[in-house]
């Protein structure tokens, strides 16, 4: 494409924007580039509407979906009312562990609609097993700041995992709790200096602010011998509950009231 | 295209209503066989049923519009293909070499060498005859009505790459199909 050495115009140069009015069929063949009339046409006639052939097995397919509708409304009467939600539960679960995991892990339950949602999840990815194999309202009788002992993999929409807990250790990524175990390994000194600077503000962004990442990581730990520990009261550290994302469900034995807490540490 | 009407029909056919899935698949089954005519002849009714099977089961879990709703099943179409291909990647060279899409083409038919009678399946048979890439890039944009940006996430590859495959495709086929050359079309 372009020009020939011998000085001649390449006769089928075509420039981006022609390249693309033909493919989205905006080019008929009158008014096609001369050497791009036939191409137009054979575009025009790949476009070209559906033939009767096309058309045929209509009838088939119609009977592969009754088929599909019928064999899922059998097996689970109540599936297709949750499968139902899955596509706009799981987005919405999806986007609110993402924050919510942040709350969770703070207070040690996931928000209650959250909580709603990603128990219809569970059972529907759980392929129709019955609601009763999941824990026992996985959130509410764990006591705060207990961890988990289990670590499942980050949840994507549909794909969040089952027994286990949906809850804190599921909003974390392998990566964060890796950070985090040695981020408290570190902490005494300048905890904060412990980790660079790219791994600490990566901890940051998880605890939604740097002096939240004391608080975070320790909720991601499995139980660890601390009694006085399970913060946060430290009104240094403790986030007002209004810092939370929106949405949480404060936990009244959790907060020791201090919701006028001021941050002598600059965020 | 279907427009404003596409998340109420998608609704109603992940619910299995009958009437308008039967509305997504006219809209999208002779796209399909055109596909697949490029990307795997003489298998295409075979895979657009696969594709399709795939689709009803999984209709309820998908949300999003129109364009995402066509790429998604274009995903699913292109996997049968790659299935394919290594399930019958001896076979389908045998075939491509001893037929070949020229079977399709009739190049002896008259409508198929003229421009004014140019049938789909002609057309779809030259295109057929472009490196792989080029090919499947064209039907991709032109039949399957996708995006540069969808056509390349959807064939692993970059936008600008996309452009470039399109515009050699083109290219070629003018080389093929200029207007003293037609009876070299095959």
């Amino acid at each position: 494409m372009g020009r020939r050495p011998d000085g001649d115009a390449d006769p089928l140069a075509l420039d981006g924007e022609t390249v693309e009015r033909l493919l989205v069929s905006e080019l008929p063949p009158g008014q096609a580039p001369p050497e791009y009339a036939p191409v137009a046409a054979l575009l025009a006639a790949m476009a070209a509407p559906p033939s009767q052939e096309e058309l045929d097995g209509q009838a088939a397919a119609l009977a592969e979906l009754r088929t599909v509708t019928m064999t899922r409304a059998a097996h689970r009467p109540s599936e297709r009312r949750r499968r139902r939600r899955v596509g706009l539960a799981a987005v919405a679960v999806a986007g609110a562990l993402a924050t919510g995991g942040v709350a969770a892990a703070a207070t040690g339950h996931l928000p209650e609609p959250v909580r709603k949602a990603t128990r219809s999840i569970l059972v529907t990815v759980g392929s129709g097993e019955p609601a009763s194999t999941l824990p026992p309202s996985a959130s509410s009788t764990q006591p705060p700041g207990s961890g988990h002992a289990v670590q499942p993999p980050p949840p994507t929409a549909a794909t969040v995992p089952a027994p286990g807990g949906p809850g804190v250790a599921a909003a974390a990524s392998p990566g964060l709790k890796g950070l985090c175990g040695a981020y408290l390994a570190g902490k005494g000194a300048e905890t904060g200096r412990k980790l660079n600077a790219t791994a600490f503000q990566a901890l940051a962004r998880a605890a939604g602010g740097e002096g939240k990442v004391q608080a975070y990581c320790q909720r991601l730990q499995p139980p660890r011998p601390k009694p006085g520990n399970t913060k946060p009261k430290d009104p240094e550290k403790d986030p007002k509950p209004s810092d939370q994302q929106p949405g949480t469900h404060e936990h009244p034995g959790q907060r020791q009231g201090n919701p006028q807490a001021t941050r002598s540490r600059s965020r | 295209m279907l427009g404003h009407a596409f998340p109420a029909v998608l609704a109603a056919a992940a619910r299995g209503d009958e009437e308008a899935f039967g509305t997504l698949w006219r809209d999208l089954q002779p796209r399909l066989l055109r596909y697949f005519a490029v990307a795997a002849p003489a298998t295409a009714e075979d895979l657009a049923s696969e594709t399709w099977l795939a689709v009803v089961r999984s209709l309820d879990r998908f949300s999003g519009g129109e364009p995402a709703f066509r790429a998604w099943v274009f995903t699913i179409a292109r996997r049968k293909v790659l299935d394919w291909h290594r399930r019958a990647a001896r076979r389908a060279t045998e075939d491509l070499a001893a037929n070949g899409p020229v079977e399709r083409a009739a190049p002896d038919d008259p409508a198929a060498t003229t421009l004014e009678g140019l049938s789909t399946r002609a057309a779809l048979a030259v295109v057929a005859t472009l490196p792989a890439d080029q090919a499947e890039a064209i039907v991709l944009r032109v039949v399957a009505g996708l995006g540069v940006d969808q056509v390349a996430s959807l064939m692993g590859k970059r936008p600008g790459t996309i452009r470039v495959l399109t515009h050699r495709g083109l290219r070629k086929l003018a080389e093929r199909l200029g207007p003293d050359r037609i009876s070299g079309m095959v």
